[in-house]
Parts: structure tokens; C-alpha cells; sequence
């Protein structure tokens, strides 16, 4: 049972009624009287987490409010030792339950984290804004107690080899064009509450994560030799709407969740705090080989533009079978709003797009609606620069800092991608292999059991 | 000039004491009676370290030690660490149900089979620190001090009788560390020391906010009356907001 | 005797929409030993200098005015006030929380808050956390502009120096005047 509905929450005693959440919501979710506490309207809301990345309104030391601290943390689901601020708007986390099961010793716990996590958990322990710490993420995560530590982008690199095939199946056949990425999950449930008409542009791709979780509790469980029903599987996120993403009906294969918890980059470092873990001094380590295997392109899937410049830098090479000219695809990167480009492939051209802030892709909807969009594929991130401003990444406390922090994660991930090995999916020798031996084929039987879901309409018929 | 501590370079100043550069270069010292505002007690001697000079090695009080060459310290070797555990045990001892030691006692390991070697006081609160007599004489009300001496040793009013010079501050329960002095406000009186106060009542709010010999005591050395009207600090800023807002309306 | 005119920050009623970025801001920027940028480095206590007041239909910061002859810095009885360049500033380390200056303050600009001396470390042990006195100090000792007027969001916070505004004030009433005299 989905508990979306209490995810983001505005707590009413320290709620000031400013209402700048209500200024950064991307689908007017926010309800109430300036002066008065707000309150959310969890039908339209899609979790993003942009007004708890925005809220200041702090329980502080000299306001008296009735609920004492401890049960304030409890009720937001934080480890009972969180020393921060507390604020108005929160989102509930899941840090307990992963504390908890990485007290089990029965269980084989997986952890895989999400392209824009390793540019900002240093932050929460002083270092400079947007640090890539992707080493001592690594041997912090084996430190707090879990048995393997794979990767998102390694899902990354798979959701390339699917939705790129599955683009250039679409503009071979005359499918449903334009298709949209459908890795953002605040994006499909806004998609799914107000143009469900809409659903088949979508591309039928899982998210990274999610297809990665897949393939831990298959082929994960056959090369560890563990019985899939003692996995479980945690994602570190920079996202507030993972979690519901996780417990969509649809993201299970054979009875198990594809994905068991999905906690925030600010709860991992919460954890790490808990667990005594000096992030500063720790040293680095690598990912457990294969699944926490990367490329370059998986990696700035976090950056608006990223998951574009990933799937063309495929796509070309798996449709002109030539090497890309340039491998920095510098036209689709950017900041908030709506880009488009053209990339010509020898005999056609590939028109495509790249909407940054959920606010800006109502026009592109109503185009497509009218049939007015000549674009082939668009990517959709709700949050204003991608994943790495998401709404469970560490909050920047000086708006004047926002814009540094921001950019320096976008290089962050970049300057990661250009010292990788591999910097394009389909040259990821552990792809290759997963494909070879399970697999088969992208698009075939089994990823379409294992990474293809569907969508549903949520809108309301009045 | 540079001196070691734990094996890192510190900039220091001559005559600066050994505590203000570890804290300033993020190395931590426990420490109990030191107090910013009330410095050079040196009671505790939580805060002991080793200084090595010249080949010799000896253990100071890192609060009171001024540096004038370049030394090396040493805070937390195994040596200084049984020290820092006897003392604290010696504490729980004399402070066996105190909430404070026992954090203390927690950290530094002290067993318990040792301390209940004596016969324990589970009322005994007070480390003798001293830094509420301190705080006080800086008040310049001196209503407390420490009296006695040996095992008879206690911070007191003169003759454990209500001392005409305590203005009910409380700044004496403020700078304990181990919450040892009991203030109880009730029904607009305060009950400190043995002595009884009565309170003043926020204009505004009626909520008592301190004691009628504090107002005396603050008003008296700014050399003015009174005010009639008394308020709180909430209700004073409740005012000024109000102010600038008919200020800004009548502009 | 020319009379000296303190600079101090105030709020502007109608601009303010009580978000508390202002308090955030300051207690951010006064972190002794912590340059953190993120909310994850800070811990509960936050500080400011400045208190956020909710009246009815007004919501506004309330802070120090740097008075000329400050009853304040004449009130304490441990010479924790001082007065620098014009600004009052509290040492905070000097102060045993006595709330003299609370009392005398004709503002409630002075709040008594908690202190924790030092920095503890992981591994550290947290003291008993003491409480003292804090108030505006201008962003004297951290430099630049006060971070409260630099983050609010609405540009309801200014730095007033009030020889410079009365300066401004006479400029214009004199450009009023020779307007005047054009039309005669």
C-alpha cells in the first residue's frame, strides 16, 4: 500500500504561512492563507521535495511549541539522535527501517546510490560545495553494514541500452512519438494525474534504480548465490519521490520489490553520523564489481540534459554504427527551462528536447495534445537542474549558495564523467556481459519482464 | 609561533593557553569547570595533557597553561586517558546519581565495581568547581562562596542563612555543569539559596519574567529609576514590531 | 560635540512575509569553528541575533538598535558589552548569562539563548549547554554585509546609517526647494 500520501507534509506549528513553497511548487499543491499554516494537497502533489529544499520556517529555541523534540523526530521519522533544524515542510523517511535492517544479519542487504548522491554527501559533513566523493561513499556504505555495494548509474548504463533501443524501434516502426524519458517519478505521477491521455508517449522504461533493483534479486542473486527472498534492496536518492516510486504495484518481479527502501542523501548521511563514520577521514573504495560498474554516461544521468546526452551518445553509435564526433554533447546540457536540438544521424535527424522544472513542460504537453511537436524524444526532470538539485539532497542553508552548489555538482559530475574509462553505456564490458548471459537482447522477453513497467491514469473524472 | 598538539601544527600566540589553541584548531579537550566567561579555575583538571620540553615530559591543566616556546602536547595518550578515567571516577564517586558525571563516567569507561567501593551521597550534586561562587563575585553581589574545607568543603550563603546580597539572578545555576543548584519558580515566587523572591509580572503578559531585587539591581547601575511599566523580552519585541509598523504606515 | 549616529538593520513591516531566512542566515553566519554550507552541518540550536516576532497582521525581525549610550552595555555587570566602531557588540564568551541586559533593553532586541562553548568533535562530549545573552552585532566580526539584509528574500532588511540617510533626506528637501523656486 503506497503511503504517498503522507511523504511531504507541512508541519502546522512551525508553519509561518509565507508561502515560498507555494512560489517553487511545480503543480500548485500548496493551499492556504498568507500568514496562516499551509497544507498540501496530496492528490495534485508529486513529491519533489522543492519546498523542503526552500522552507525556512525553524523550530527554534525560543518559540515555545507544544510537541516536544523527540516526538517531532518521531513523527518524521528520523533517527532519534538527528541534530539539525527542524522545519516546516519535511518529507518522512525511511532512515529507521534501513537502520534496523542493517542490524540483520540474516538478510543480504544491497545498496546502490543514485549519479547525484556522490557529489553532495560531502556536504553534509563540511566539505565544499558539489566535492565528488565517490570512493568514500563506497566504503562508507560497506562500513554502515552492507554486503554489496552496487550502483545506480550501473542502472543507468542498462536503462540506456533499453530506451535507446527502444527510441530508435519507435522511429523505425512509426511508433508514439515524441517519447519521454520516464526516469523521473514526480514527473510520470504528474503525467499520470493530468494527461493520462498521454501515457503511451512515455517510454515504458523502469527507472535506473528500479531496473537495477531487478537485476540484483535475478541475476544479482544467482552470481552471490543468495535466495532472492533473503535480499533486500536500499537506494540512496537525491529524491523525495523515490519511495513512492518504489512501492508502485508495478516495480515488483516474481513477488519480490524490485527496490525494498529508497532513503534520501540527507538520511545517508544521518545514518553515517548515527554510525559514528568520520565521512572526512575515511578512505576510499571501490564498488563491488559487476553490478557497481560504470560509465560516464550513467553518471550524468544527475544533471539536467544528462540522461539526453547518455542516451544519444548510444543511440547514435547504435543507429549510424559510427563513433560520435564529439563524445561532450554540450548542446543538451544547460540549466531550467526548455532546450531543444537537432542531431543528425547520416539520414535523418533526431529532434529533441530537454525540459528542466516541471513548471515548463506544460507547453510541451499541449503541444504534443495538439499534435504540434515534431520532436522524437524529450527528457523531463521536475527538478530545476536534474537530480542534483533534487528534494532530498543536502539543503543549502543561504539561497545566495544555491546557485554555486548547484553548478558545482553539475561539474561535479561531469569532470566524473570525463576521467571514467568507459564513458558510453553500450561500451560497459559489464553490460555487455549481463546482456550476453541473461539477458539476451534489449527489448527481449526478459527485460521486458524485468525492466518495462506500465503507467496509470490518476485524474480525477469529475 | 607553532606548537604540536597530537602531532599537528598550531599557530600560537605567546602566553595563550593550550585549550584556546585546540579548540580553535578543532582538537577536542574534555574539560568541566571551564567556563569562557569565568576562566582559571582549574579545579576539575579534566583538561590535562601532556607537555613535552625539552625531552620532559609533564602533565598541566590545559586551561591555565600558557604556551611562551614551541612545545609539544600530547592530549590523549593511554597515560593521560587512566588519568582522565580516575578523575572522572573519583567524581562519580563524590556524584554518584548526577546526570552529567555519568555521561562523563559513560565515555571515559569508568567501572562501576570502583566507585561503589565507598559509601555514596545520591543527593550530592556539586563537583566544587567553584564556578558559581565566581560568577557571582563577578556579579558583584558575592552572595555565595565556597566554605569549610576537607571533606566539609561546600559552596554556600554566609552561614547557610538568606543572603541579603543574592538578587535571585540564577546566573550561579546557569554556569554549573553539573545543575547542582536547585532554582524553583512558582506562582510568582522564585525559591533560591534558602532565600524566597518575589517576581515581576510582565506588564503585558502577566508572566513573571524576574526577580523585583534583579530589576533593582540592573536599574541601580545605570543610574536611573524604574520604569513603571515593566515588561518580558517577548512582549518588548511584540511592542517594538508594533512601533515600527505604525512608524512605516505613518511615513 | 558632533553627535555620533550608530548604523543599525531594520526590518520594513510591509515587505516582510515571515519566512525566517533572516534567522537561519544569521545563525548560519555567527557558526564559530563551522563553515558548513549545508543545513546537515548544523545542529538544533540555531542562534540568531536577530528574533522573528508574529503579531497580529505584522510579522517582522525584531533587533538591536546600537544605541547611542546603550543601556545594555552600561547595565552588564561583567563588561561582555562593548562597543566597537560604532556597534555594540556582545562577547559572547565573556557571558555568564546573568540577563541584566535582557531586563534593561528597552527593545527586546537581547534574547538569552544556548551556548555550547567550543566545538565537540565526534567522539566529544557535549557540556551542559549554558545559556547567554545575543543580539545584533552588524556582521562586525565575520565582515561584509549583515547576512540577514543579504538573504532575505523580499529586501525587507536594511543596513541604515543615519548620517548618510539624513544626508539623502537634505539633498532632496533641497531639490524640492529649488523646484519651488523655479516656478515662482
Amino acid at each position: 500500500m503506497p503511503t504517498s500520501a503522507s511523504m511531504i507534509n507541512i508541519d502546522e506549528e512551525l508553519c509561518t504561512g509565507c508561502r515560498r513553497c507555494a512560489d517553487v511548487c511545480p503543480v500548485d499543491a500548496i493551499e492556504g492563507e498568507q500568514g496562516k499554516p499551509q497544507k498540501i494537497n496530496t492528490e495534485k502533489c508529486v513529491m519533489c521535495g522543492q519546498c523542503v529544499q526552500v522552507c525556512k520556517g525553524y523550530q527554534s529555541v525560543y518559540d515555545e511549541v507544544p510537541t516536544p523534540l523527540s516526538k517531532r523526530l518521531f513523527d518524521r521519522g528520523l533517527l532519534k539522535d538527528v541534530d539539525e533544524p527542524l522545519f516546516a515542510a519535511y518529507n518522512k523517511g525511511q532512515a529507521k527501517k534501513v537502520k534496523e535492517i542493517l542490524q540483520n544479519e540474516d538478510v543480504f542487504k544491497i545498496v546502490q546510490c543514485a549519479p547525484a548522491v556522490r557529489v553532495a554527501i560531502g556536504e553534509d559533513f563540511g566539505l565544499p560545495l558539489g566535492t565528488l566523493s565517490a570512493g568514500k561513499m563506497a566504503a562508507a556504505l560497506r562500513k554502515l553494514g552492507f554486503d554489496k555495494v552496487y550502483d545506480t548509474n550501473f542502472g543507468a548504463d542498462l536503462t540506456i541500452m533499453e530506451e535507446g533501443s527502444e527510441l530508435l524501434k519507435r522511429v523505425a516502426e512509426g511508433g508514439v512519438l515524441p517519447m519521454f524519458t520516464s526516469c523521473c517519478p514526480a514527473w510520470v505521477k504528474y503525467a499520470e494525474q493530468t494527461y493520462p491521455e498521454l501515457l503511451d508517449h512515455i517510454s515504458s522504461c523502469k527507472s535506473p534504480h528500479q531496473m537495477a533493483g531487478a537485476i540484483f534479486k535475478t541475476y544479482g542473486a544467482e552470481i552471490n548465490k543468495v535466495n532472492p527472498a533473503k535480499i533486500y534492496n536500499v537506494s540512496v536518492m537525491p529524491c523525495t519521490c523515490k519511495e513512492f516510486e518504489t512501492e508502485r504495484e508495478e516495480m515488483e518481479n516474481s513477488g519480490y520489490r524490485n527496490v525494498d527502501a529508497a532513503i534520501t542523501t540527507r538520511e545517508l548521511a544521518q545514518l553515517l553520523k548515527d554510525a559514528n563514520i568520520d565521512f572526512n577521514t575515511i578512505e576510499e573504495e571501490e564498488f563491488d564489481a559487476p553490478l557497481g560498474m560504470y560509465t560516464g554516461a550513467g553518471t550524468i544521468f544527475g544533471a539536467t540534459g544528462g540522461v539526453m546526452e547518455a542516451a544519444l551518445r548510444t543511440g547514435y553509435e547504435l543507429y549510424t554504427k559510427k563513433t560520435i564526433p564529439s563524445i561532450d554533447l554540450t548542446m543538451v546540457r544547460g540549466g531550467e527551462g526548455f532546450r531543444t536540438a537537432e542531431v543528425d544521424l547520416g539520414d535523418f535527424k533526431l529532434k529533441v528536447g530537454v525540459v528542466s522544472g516541471l513548471k515548463n513542460v506544460k507547453q510541451v504537453m499541449e503541444a504534443v495534445k495538439a499534435g504540434k511537436c515534431d520532436l522524437h524524444f524529450i527528457e523531463v526532470m521536475t527538478c530545476p537542474e536534474g537530480c542534483i538539485s533534487g528534494g532530498g539532497q543536502p539543503k543549502v542553508i543561504l539561497d545566495s549558495d544555491k546557485e554555486e552548489a548547484y553548478n558545482n555538482r553539475k561539474k561535479g559530475l561531469y569532470n566524473h564523467d570525463a576521467n571514467l574509462t568507459y564513458r558510453k553505456s553500450h561500451e560497459n564490458p559489464e553490460i555487455k556481459k549481463l546482456y550476453e548471459e541473461f539477458l539476451g537482447e534489449p527489448l527481449g522477453a526478459k527485460s521486458h519482464e524485468l525492466l518495462h513497467t506500465k503507467y496509470i491514469s490518476r485524474k480525477k473524472e469529475n | 609561533m607553532k606548537i604540536t598538539i597530537d602531532g599537528k601544527a598550531c599557530e600560537a600566540e605567546k602566553g595563550e593557553f593550550i585549550l584556546q589553541i585546540a579548540r580553535r584548531n578543532n582538537i577536542y579537550i574534555p574539560t568541566l569547570c571551564h567556563s569562557d566567561a569565568l576562566p582559571g579555575l582549574a579545579s576539575c583538571r579534566l583538561c590535562i595533557v601532556k607537555v613535552i620540553d625539552r625531552g620532559r615530559a609533564k602533565i598541566v591543566t590545559s586551561c591555565i597553561f600558557p604556551v611562551s616556546k614551541e612545545v609539544e602536547v600530547v592530549t590523549n595518550d593511554d597515560e593521560i586517558k587512566r588519568m582522565r578515567k580516575n578523575i572522572v571516577m573519583l567524581l562519580k564517586v563524590r556524584c554518584p546519581e548526577n546526570k552529567e558525571v555519568d555521561e562523563l563516567a559513560k565515555v571515559f569507561g569508568v567501572e562501576e565495581k570502583r566507585v561503589k567501593r565507598f559509601k555514596l551521597d545520591p543527593e550530592e550534586n556539586c563537583v566544587l568547581c567553584g564556578l558559581c561562587a565566581k560568577a557571582c563575585k563577578e556579579l558583584g553581589t558575592g552572595a555565595i562562596s565556597t566554605v569549610n574545607r576537607g571533606m566539609y568543603k561546600e559552596v554556600a550563603t554566609p552561614y547557610h542563612e538568606p543572603s541579603p546580597e543574592c538578587i535571585g539572578c540564577a546566573s550561579c545555576a546557569n554556569v554549573c555543569p553539573t545543575n547542582a543548584i536547585k532554582v524553583v519558580d512558582k506562582d510568582g515566587e522564585r525559591k533560591i539559596w534558602g532565600k524566597k523572591f518575589k517576581m515581576v509580572k510582565c506588564d503585558l503578559c502577566g508572566e513573571y519574567f524576574a526577580t523585583e531585587e534583579h530589576v533593582k539591581y540592573a536599574y541601580d547601575r545605570l543610574g536611573v529609576e524604574k520604569p513603571e511599566k515593566l515588561m518580558c523580552s517577548s512582549c518588548k519585541k511584540k511592542v517594538t514590531a508594533k512601533d515600527i509598523k505604525s512608524i512605516f504606515e505613518n511615513a | 560635540m558632533k553627535p555620533e549616529f550608530n548604523s543599525f538593520v531594520i526590518a520594513d513591516p510591509d515587505k516582510c512575509i515571515g519566512c525566517r531566512s533572516c534567522e537561519i542566515a544569521c545563525a548560519a553566519k555567527h557558526r564559530k569553528y563551522n563553515q558548513g554550507k549545508t543545513i546537515g552541518t548544523m545542529n538544533n540550536k540555531v542562534t540568531p541575533r536577530l528574533f522573528f516576532v508574529k503579531n497580529k497582521g505584522n510579522v517582522m525581525p525584531v533587533q538591536c538598535r546600537h544605541c547611542e549610550d546603550a543601556p545594555c552595555l552600561n547595565a552588564c555587570p561583567v563588561n561582555a558589552i562593548v562597543e566597537k566602531d560604532g556597534s555594540i557588540i556582545i562577547n559572547e564568551s565573556a557571558c555568564i548569562g546573568c540577563q541584566t541586559c535582557t531586563i534593561v533593553c528597552p527593545v527586546g532586541a537581547v534574547s538569552l539563548l544556548p551556548r555550547t562553548e567550543g566545538n565537540v568533535v565526534t567522539g566529544g562530549i557535549q557540556v551542559k549547554v549554558r545559556a547567554a545573552a545575543y543580539k545584533c552585532d552588524l556582521c562586525k566580526e565575520e565582515g561584509g554585509e549583515p547576512a540577514c539584509v543579504k538573504e532575505c528574500p523580499k529586501d525587507a532588511l536594511r543596513l541604515v546609517d543615519p548620517r548618510e540617510d539624513k544626508k539623502d533626506r537634505s539633498v532632496k528637501a533641497a531639490m524640492e526647494l529649488l523646484k519651488i523656486n523655479a516656478n515662482l
